[in-house]
């Protein structure tokens, strides 16, 4: 969410979850991947109404999809959870919805294929597909910052 | 295969990306290109930045504030009747031992009445026949009973019954119900099996004792017996 204050609703409303679903966990399952797959839905449900009010409010799609300047994707300042926030969403903003959940719960969250399988419902042939695109973006991203020349470009 | 191929599998780096047989494909095929091996040092060279936010763990500011928070929001959510249903509500009852335990008394004292007034069932049937076998010729030389019995009529003109009873053991005449003395057992018994269903709601309520006297005495009075040759 890249929001404190969004972020500890999200948490909130997945326990609240968890609590009234537990019924339905099944115990086969792993507990963490059926706690991800709430957040995960939480926070899709989530962007998608910011991305639909923003879209009511702001005179241009320009101003949706208007990219962070490229020295927040400065690591080595990474200190607190506003620098965390600051350098995922300078790396993800520009990617689309799928290409950030899967890029976030792969690479960020470091789960395996298959648990992001589970998590999202898509298959890993859909999977492998985003992470690769999703990856190309931000390498270019940070090849600007870090000036890592690109081979393609 | 194309560079362009390649690079995409160079793309799925992490562990359980690639198959087997495409990790080879690309190993074969990154010594030979130098371009490709490019890309790989550049892939590498962001995996580090990437795994440099992994590490980072994000500090939860006041964890007592939202674990309380929380609660204070389940706590109403679980009250809400209208998010749940009458039957989940009625579930939960058993969660009390106290209502485990009432419920599991009434079930054993429902069987255990079903199972007296069941006993006490047969019980009363096997009086009827002992009181039927006991109407027998003063010699004994007589072996056909004939029993005027609207219900043991019945009884005899019953199809469902037949398959049970000796052809020709039991026969109508005279509106009497003419049975061979060594038949009247199993045409009691079957009597007796057809009730079952009929009487099992009667034999919840316990049968009136009075009413089974008046038929064992009904029996008695309108059962006569001759010799064989009659029947």
């Amino acid at each position: 969410m890249c929001d404190q204050t969004e972020a500890d609703d999200i948490v909130q409303e997945s326990f609240i979850r968890v609590w009234k679903n537990i019924q339905r966990f099944d115990e086969k399952q792993k507990f963490s991947t059926w706690f991800y797959k709430i957040v995960t839905n939480l926070c899709l449900d989530r962007l998608r109404a910011l991305k639909r009010s923003r879209s009511l409010f702001s005179s241009t799609e320009k101003d949706l999809d208007n990219p962070m300047p490229a020295d927040s994707l400065n690591v080595e300042r990474l200190s607190s959870n506003k620098d965390l926030a600051d350098i995922i969403r300078s790396l993800t903003s520009n990617l689309p919805l799928k290409q950030k959940v899967v890029f976030t719960l792969r690479d960020l969250q470091d789960l395996s294929v298959e648990e992001v399988c589970e998590i999202t419902g898509m298959g890993k042939a859909s999977i492998k597909a985003n992470l690769h695109h999703a990856r190309k973006r931000i390498r270019d991203l940070l090849a600007v910052q870090y000036n890592i020349r690109s081979v393609s470009s | 295969m194309t560079c362009d191929r390649y690079r995409k599998l160079l793309s799925l780096y992490r562990t359980g990306e690639l198959s087997n047989r495409e990790a080879e494909e690309l190993v074969l095929h990154l010594h030979s290109c130098e371009r490709c091996r490019k890309e790989r040092e550049q892939i590498v060279d962001a995996e580090i930045v990437i795994q440099k936010i992994r590490s980072f763990n994000p500090v939860l500011a006041d964890p007592a504030r939202m674990a309380s928070s929380i609660v204070s929001k389940i706590r109403p959510a679980t009250t809400d009747v209208h998010a749940r249903g009458y039957l989940e509500d009625l579930l939960d009852l058993f969660a009390l031992p106290q209502v485990r335990i009432g419920t599991a008394a009434l079930i054993l004292a429902a069987i255990c009445t079903f199972l007296f007034q069941y006993l006490t069932f047969f019980n009363e049937v096997h009086t009827l026949e002992v009181a039927a076998r006991t109407v027998s010729s003063p010699t004994g030389s007589h072996d056909v009973y004939a029993i005027r019995s609207s219900r043991l009529e019945d009884l005899a003109r019953s199809r469902t019954l037949q398959p049970y009873l000796r052809p020709g053991s039991v026969k109508i005449k005279d509106g009497e119900v003419v049975v061979n003395k060594s038949d009247f057992g199993s045409f009691v018994s079957s009597y007796r099996f057809q009730s079952v269903a009929s009487t099992i709601v009667a034999t919840m309520l316990h049968m009136d004792e009075r009413m089974l006297n008046q038929f064992v005495d009904h029996i008695a009075a309108n059962t006569r017996s001759f010799p064989a040759s009659h029947f």
